[in-house]
């Protein structure tokens, strides 16, 4: 078994570790881009639950494991089916839908706003030197780590989002309840 | 593999977020679309934890949890609003949720 | 002296008089006892005064202090402490004292028994700042408050409009000749820099000012000091009613009895007479005889003879006396004119007691026929009210100048004793002469009238109670009594007010000239007395029938009766006149200056409508269209609002990359 695992870690990861991201960022974007333009609401959100798998594989690939894992989880596991409840939930009348899933001009603004958006970004990427920054040593992000700064520097933020997620909760529990018949 | 790369791709993936918020009719689809913001979001942070001289403090990391949990709060009651709003205007389309209109 | 002692003298009643104003309607016993006390007090410190004056070598008292300085100069005042004060003094306060205890019966059933006696203290207050004062201005101030004084006592009943009238006219005829007074009182103190009288030699009254006064001349060529002081005798003219300010005092005797008594027979119109005598040297500075001397002669002997001609017609008992006190007070000024001040003042003295006898009886049979006033209507009296009559039997006789044994024959006497001697003209002799006839004349008529034959009115006639005869009977006494310092056998009087002690000698009365005047008064007195017998007493009088001497002489008696027609005069010529004026300022005020004042706010009310108009036109359109402008503004961006929030979000986003490309465009 260990001999399989020196020959495991012996292969030549740095070589390919750069297709480990490339890969699932591929993916991950073609399923975004589907998930945008597909009129059939479920499609868009199974292709957005695989987009969300490629980012937590992205996120495994550069290093943060427990975000990656916790990505999969969350998004994966409760977001994505919550998209997919809510899709089920609020079905139209029609459920073919005449009428283009664009609305109006809005396409064209959006489109252009995206694209506008796009390249003022890749212009800020590529021309700032903050970015320019040579791949270090991988880090690494150990459980326990992470734990530990959860409970000393992070204690604040910490309960903030347990305040926030209990509040969340109760609040859409309210918000969708059956209205009381008197 | 740059950061630039990252970066980029973290971009685009944002700009097809924001097209979806921005041009889709439903509003679950927004919703979609604000979810792929938000993941770009967090990938930005990865990213930059990634390359950062100090990647022992684990910034990018605990920003890219609080930024879950909250993105997973919030999608939750965006679906509640959502369902609350379909079943008093019995349709999810948001040009039609425009009782403010002045 | 202390000036407290000598001011206490009119400063007890004035605090009297105060606090009486406080007390309320009910409070009649508090009111009286204060009064009647302070009015006691006054007395025995005037009687104190009196005989520290009396110690020989006495001269005068003058302590003063100052009351208002002006740069330099400063304004002093004082009070006086000499015979010729503390006399009066004495006398006006023993006569006040008197009647307050007579009023005190005679108000007893008047509801406004407490107003009567506080004005009385007021009264009694000020008569004694009048007599006791060293300067003329504080002389004039308390001579405007016996004016008040007698304004508030005479229209006493208010409500009865002849009461009020009186009242007015008193007070308006007096300030006539107040005029006068005060313009002499301002030319004095600009002429003598002085108001005090007596001032250790700086008084206006003495040596070096008097001199001064006298040598300068004023208009018409007459001296100064004669210019002033004819000016001070208008006061006095009008305050002792001497013609042609003497239509007051009849009319006065509206007010009651006790007021009569008090104000217009033994004080306040002596107050002119007093006034005289204390400014005698501004009036002799001149010279014995000069012009002003002479016109206070000439009107004094003309007021005795007016004033007695009328009171012959009349038939009011009180008025009879009042145009008795006017003839009287006549007599005094022709004494005062001829040059000897002591004959007036001993006939003052004398003639405050018998005068307010007389009123003071007058009153008492007023009240016991029950306020009947018309002698017609009376008569027989006699016999009803015996101690009256016999008190104004002395009354009368003192009056007349019965000979020996009153007081009044020996002070006429003396006062036509000196008027014969007068070296300018005989003509006021004659015409004193004539009015000491007819003053017996009419006072035995009178006496016919109301005490003799059958009662002809309709009430019961009883006597006064006590608290009114004895007054009467202590005046009858003194009007007795004061015959003895009067006569020239001893002239005490005379002597205290020169300040020389006399010594009895009876010789004096053998002298010729006293022999030929004396006889000569006998005479007219007993003429004047038998005639009037022999009209009046003769027959019984009716009330209806006209008056004897009426159906013998009907014109004369009728423009007699009328007084001479003088009121008719005035009311003609200066009643009108002012009447006129006030007419015409009226409707000065009515037109010309609320016309000025409407044309002003019409201005103003035509400003406002401008501003209303500028305001409704300008500011509230231009405002309101503004707002709608705002409005439409407003409406067409709301219009905007599409209601669909992704339509906001799209704008967001274009925004926000415009932003982003500006930021990287700064930047790089």
């Amino acid at each position: 078994m260990s001999d399989l695992l020196q020959r495991f870690n012996a292969l030549p990861w740095e070589a390919y570790s750069q297709w480990l991201v490339i890969l699932p960022a591929g993916v991950m974007l073609l399923a975004a881009a589907a998930a945008v333009a597909l009129r059939n609401l479920i499609h868009a959100a199974l292709c957005l639950t695989l987009s969300f798998i490629a980012l937590g594989i992205i996120f495994i690939a550069l290093g943060a494991e427990f975000v990656g894992l916790v990505q999969l989880l969350v998004y994966v596991g409760a977001v994505a089916m919550l998209i997919v409840f809510a899709i089920l939930l609020t079905r139209p009348s029609d459920l073919a839908g005449t009428k283009s899933p664009f609305a109006g001009i809005g396409p064209v603004t959006g489109i252009l706003t995206g694209a506008g958006l796009l390249i003022v970004l890749l212009a800020f990427i590529f021309k700032s030197p903050l970015t320019k920054v040579a791949m270090p040593v991988a880090p690494s992000a150990p459980v326990a780590d992470i734990g530990k700064l959860l409970m000393n520097s992070y204690i604040v933020p910490l309960q903030v989002i347990g305040v926030l997620l209990t509040s969340a909760l109760i609040g859409a529990a309210v918000l969708a309840m059956e209205d009381k018949k008197p | 593999m740059t950061l630039q790369i990252l970066l980029a791709i973290s971009s685009v993936l944002f700009v097809f977020g924001l097209v979806a918020a921005l041009t889709r009719q439903n509003a679950i689809m927004v919703l979609i679309g604000i979810e792929l913001m938000m993941g770009a979001g967090n990938l930005n942070f990865i990213a930059f934890w990634r390359f950062s001289p100090h990647s022992e403090l684990l910034t990018g990391v605990m920003f890219a949890i609080f930024s879950i949990a909250v993105a997973a709060a919030e999608a939750a009651v965006g679906i509640a609003i959502i369902i609350l709003v379909h079943r008093r205007i019995k349709s999810a389309n948001v040009d039609n949720a425009d009782q403010l209109k002045g | 002296m202390n000036i407290l002692i000598l001011a206490a003298i009119p400063l007890f009643p004035l605090f009297a008089a105060g606090l009486t104003a406080l007390l309320k309607r009910e409070q009649r016993a508090t009111a009286s006892t204060l009064v009647i006390g302070a009015q006691s007090v006054s007395t025995l410190i005037a009687l104190g005064t009196f005989l520290i004056t009396l110690a020989p070598g006495f001269e005068r008292e003058t302590p003063s202090f100052t009351w208002l300085t002006f740069g330099t100069e400063s304004l002093k005042l004082g009070l006086l402490l000499d015979p010729l004060g503390a006399g009066m003094a004495l006398m006006v306060t023993f006569v006040s004292l008197l009647i307050f205890i007579y009023s005190h019966g005679y108000m007893k059933e008047d509801r406004n028994y407490t107003r009567f006696f506080c004005f009385l203290s007021l009264f009694s207050a000020a008569m004694l700042g009048v007599v006791l004062s060293n300067s003329l201005l504080l002389t004039f101030i308390c001579w405007e408050l016996v004016g008040l004084a007698s304004y508030l006592l005479i229209g006493f009943w208010f409500h009865k409009p002849s009461a009020a009238a009186a009242a007015k006219k008193a007070f308006l005829t007096t300030r006539v000749g107040d005029m006068g007074f005060l313009l002499g009182m301002l030319w004095l103190y600009s002429a003598s820099g002085t108001l005090l009288f007596y001032d250790g030699g700086a008084g206006c009254l003495e040596g070096s000012a008097l001199a001064a006064m006298a040598a300068k001349t004023a208009c018409a060529g007459l001296a100064v000091s004669n210019c002033i002081a004819l000016l001070i005798f208008c006061g006095a003219a009008g305050k002792s009613g001497q013609f042609p300010l003497h239509v007051w005092l009849p009319d006065a005797m509206e007010g009651p009895t006790p007021v009569s008594a008090l104000i217009h027979a033994a004080t306040m119109v002596a107050a002119g007479v007093y006034l005289v005598a204390r400014v005698f040297p501004i009036f002799c500075a001149a010279g014995e005889t000069s012009v002003a001397l002479q016109t206070v002669a000439w009107v004094g002997a003309f007021t005795a003879l007016f004033a007695a001609l009328i009171a012959v017609a009349q038939t009011d008992i009180k008025r009879i006396l009042a145009y008795s006190t006017v003839s009287q007070l006549g007599f005094m000024m022709l004494a005062l004119g001829v040059g000897s001040v002591t004959a007036a003042m001993v006939h003052l003295i004398a003639h405050a007691f018998f005068k307010a006898l007389l009123f003071m009886g007058a009153g008492s049979v007023i009240h016991g026929v029950h306020e009947e006033q018309d002698i017609r209507n009376m008569g027989g009296i006699r016999k009803y009210m015996p101690v009256t009559f016999y008190t104004y039997a002395v009354g009368m006789m003192a009056l007349c100048g019965v000979p020996f044994f009153f007081s009044g024959f020996w002070s006429k006497d003396e006062i036509l004793h000196v008027t014969h001697g007068w070296p300018v003209s005989h003509v006021p002799f004659f015409m004193a002469a004539s009015a000491a006839f007819l003053t017996a004349f009419y006072m035995t008529r009178q006496m016919f009238y109301v005490f003799f034959g059958k009662y002809r009115g309709h009430a019961h006639p009883h006597e006064s109670p006590a608290v009114m005869t004895v007054p009467l009977v202590i005046l009858a006494a003194f009007a007795v009594l004061l015959s003895i310092p009067a006569t020239p056998a001893w002239p005490w009087l005379e002597g205290y007010m020169k300040g020389h002690s006399v010594g009895y000698d009876l010789s004096r009365l053998h002298e010729l000239d006293f022999l030929s005047i004396a006889s000569l008064s006998i005479l007219i007195v007993t003429l004047g007395i038998g005639i009037a017998w022999l009209i009046y007493g003769r027959r019984p009088l009716s009330a209806t029938a006209p008056d004897p001497l009426e159906s013998f002489w009907a014109r004369g008696f009728t423009t007699l009766a009328n007084k001479f027609y003088v009121d008719e005069l005035y009311n003609a010529t200066v009643v009108r006149a002012l009447a006129g004026l006030g007419v015409l300022f009226a409707w000065i005020d009515r037109r010309i200056l609320a016309g000025a004042v409407s044309v002003a706010a019409g201005i103003s009310v035509g400003f406002s409508n401008l501003g209303a108009l500028f305001e409704r036109f300008m500011l509230n359109l231009g405002f309101d269209s503004s707002c709608g402008g705002l409005r439409d503004c407003g409406s067409m961006f709301s219009g905007w609002e599409s209601g669909r929030v992704q339509g906001y979000l799209r704008f967001l986003g274009v925004g926000v990359v415009v932003l982003l490309a500006i930021i990287g465009w700064l930047f790089t």
